[in-house]
């Protein structure tokens, strides 16, 4: 990697003042981003993603008293923390008894898991975070106990070219299960950089919703890491509605044989929107099982990328790998670039990737036209219909009610 | 009299090809019409044209449907004046129920005729007594519409919807074909319970035995783009022991043998 601009557009976040908890964070991630720098036109990680544009704007620290949009209806009831800006907004939250949640600003030391999944990243936005990050939230699940609610993460941006970076930290200990559904809002032109570590122990099971729909002049650099030991589950559900820009990398290691992964995405980019996924699952131990499935759709000018990594290491016999992204393109102008890339080294594997991109299905527009549905509502729930695969199972309903309510003005009852 | 459906002089081409070279047929509420021919007479382009897919251009020729320019109106705005077309070969749509599907349906041309819309319970009571009148069972409706599904069960399903829409004017586009004996006797009885003085019926096929359950008042023959004769329900017994060609020579589209 290279720099690609003499002074560092997030130079002004980097001298902000960190917490204790996060004082080695930051030092850390000033280190790493020196030796990293900012990707330029030529990294092939980031061939199909224009970030010129974010790279040569001078980003502000956010202040804290600006014009954010509402709390969502869907984490109105139940657990939730607010994050205004990047800081967590602690009077406005409402914390689940059966879990420590606290935030770092309020934390006297860090945990010892914090940055361990981040602090080798190649991703210059990784370090970025880590470098700039002044709060965020810590959740641990004691062994054994399930929260009996999801626990909402709401990230609410207001500014106009200003910056945050958001860390969370999420343990789910031996046995435990819990739900964790992060959501992005907005509005100006800012850059929303969270980074989320989820650490499932044994036999726990984590299910992570990450929802973006930051402003359509945002830009989103979003990261997810996670380590799954033996028989533990992890599902995500990464779903990018909004920001002129946005990039997910989620990154998941399997330390121990018996873990399943589950990945779901679901991508929507119009006008020129481009909507960034990137995930990488390492399969390093025996028996374990995952299926990945992200789904696009690309109206206009918008543009879809999907590079969908999957290793499987010379010990990982009888690892099962399905990934699948499929796209739909709804104009003339609209892209997808889509790049899976598996590296096996096992013998006794079951691997399978496939992609297709395609576009409405003219015969049945007809079919549902000659039953009295205008073409416009056709379009939608065909659009809908496809959109919904990649998200059926996400198990928090008022926020998959929510996602299909923004794209398209579906009614309840109509998948099958 | 206000006139209920008639076609008159209808050329319709595909890709440049003119396949419909001058259809008239004048059809009254309360009759069943039946349309024969050999393959490739056009029989199903017309019943395509007349709901109206855009692979068609029609190049001359008038339809009135209900007094009004039939061709002048997006496929959708047919359906919810009155007209069905039940499919040849019925489309999968993965991921839309049928139940969802039907309701968006129904609803839109309620709406259209402005008419209230029927709310979840109203819709229900009237798929389940239309369900049982074609023997389709729940677990079918709630699938995705006609994925997964054999062809006996794709021609019920057009007939369930028939039935629920309740048309005024029944296209059926070999709904025969692929059927066997009972799935055959089932989808005529579907018909069968469709049809009274205010509707009618164009019923598209091959052959007779579609005819022995539904007796049509009518009996058309097309063949090369033309409705070559008419006559009444004796004149599908007679194609049916003779064949086309004795037709197709006294129209003079075939050489005498």
């Amino acid at each position: 990697m290279s720099t690609t601009t003499i002074s560092s557009p997030f130079a002004a976040a980097a001298t902000a003042l960190a917490p204790g908890a996060l004082h080695k964070l930051q030092s850390q991630g000033r280190a790493r981003l020196e030796q990293l720098g900012y990707p330029g036109p030529r990294d092939e990680a980031w061939r199909f993603t224009p970030l010129a544009q974010t790279l040569t704007t001078s980003w502000q620290v956010a202040g804290a008293d600006a014009d954010y949009p509402a709390v969502p209806d869907f984490a109105l009831n139940g657990y939730r923390v607010i994050l205004r800006n990047g800081r967590v907004d602690l009077k406005a939250s409402k914390l689940p008894e059966a879990a420590s949640v606290s935030s770092f600003a309020t934390l006297a030391d860090a945990p010892v898991e914090l940055n361990q999944l981040f602090a080798e990243s190649a991703q210059s936005f990784a370090a970025l975070n880590a470098s700039a990050a002044v709060d965020g939230v810590v959740i641990r699940v004691p062994a054994g106990v399930t929260i009996d609610a999801p626990i909402h993460l709401v990230h609410l941006m207001a500014g106009e070219d200003v910056s945050a970076h958001p860390r969370h930290l999420i343990v789910a200990e031996r046995g435990s299960a819990c739900t964790v559904v992060e959501s992005c809002f907005g509005v100006g032109t800012y850059v929303a950089n969270p980074a989320t570590e989820i650490f499932v122990a044994e036999s726990a099971t984590v299910n992570h919703v990450r929802l973006q729909q930051d402003s359509m002049t945002a830009t989103h650099l979003g990261l997810i890491a996670a380590q799954v030991a033996g028989d533990a589950t992890l599902h995500s559900y990464a779903v990018s509605l909004g920001a002129a820009l946005s990039r997910t990398e989620i990154d998941v290691v399997m330390t121990a044989p018996g873990g399943h992964v589950g990945l779901h995405g679901l991508y929507s980019a119009k006008d020129k929107q481009v909507a960034d996924f990137h995930t990488s699952l390492d399969h390093a131990h025996p028996d374990c099982t995952s299926e990945q499935m992200y789904k696009g759709v690309l109206d206009d000018r918008g543009r879809g990328v999907f590079a969908g990594r999957i290793m499987v290491r010379q010990d990982a016999q009888r690892t099962a790998a399905m990934q699948t992204n499929r796209a739909l393109l709804l104009s003339d102008d609209a892209k997808v670039n889509t790049m899976p890339q598996l590296e096996i080294f096992a013998d006794d594997v079951s691997c399978t990737h496939g992609a297709t991109i395609g576009e409405l299905d003219e015969k049945a527009l007809f079919y549902m036209q000659s039953r009295g549905i205008d073409e416009a509502s056709a379009r939608s729930i065909l659009t809908y219909a496809f959109a919904d695969e990649a998200i059926i199972g996400l198990p928090v309903d008022v926020v998959r009610r929510y996602i299909e309510s923004q794209l398209t003005g579906h009614e309840e009852g109509m998948t099958a | 009299m206000s006139t209920f459906l008639e076609i008159r002089d209808l050329h319709a081409s595909v890709d440049g090809t003119e396949i419909l070279k001058g259809i008239s047929l004048k059809v009254n509420r309360g009759e069943t019409h039946a349309s024969m021919g050999p393959n490739g007479s056009g029989k199903s382009t017309l019943a395509q044209v007349l709901a109206g897919h855009d692979a068609y251009e029609v190049t001359q020729g008038e339809v009135i449907f209900n007094d009004s320019d039939l061709l002048d109106l997006e496929p959708e705005k047919r359906a919810c004046e009155g007209l069905f077309l039940a499919f040849q070969y019925p489309v999968e749509i993965p991921g839309v129920s049928c139940t969802y599907f039907l309701k968006m349906a129904l609803n839109a041309q309620r709406k259209y005729r402005g008419e209230d819309e029927l709310d979840a319970m109203d819709f229900l009571a009237r798929v389940r007594e239309k369900m049982a009148q074609v023997q389709i069972d729940q677990s079918l409706i709630n699938r995705p519409v006609n994925a997964g599904f054999s062809g006996g069960e794709k021609k019920r399903n057009e007939i369930f919807q028939l039935l629920v829409l309740e048309p005024q004017l029944a296209i059926l586009d070999e709904t025969d074909s692929g059927l066997d004996i009972d799935a055959l006797r089932t989808v005529s009885s579907g018909v069968q319970q469709y049809r009274n003085e205010n509707n009618a019926a164009i019923v598209v096929t091959h052959y007779q035995r579609l005819l022995d359950h539904i007796t049509p008042d009518f009996v058309h023959v097309l063949s090369e783009g033309k409705i070559i004769r008419s006559g009444g329900p004796e004149l599908a017994l007679e194609l049916e022991k003779r064949g086309y060609d004795w037709v197709r020579q006294e129209a003079g589209q075939l050489a005498e043998a």
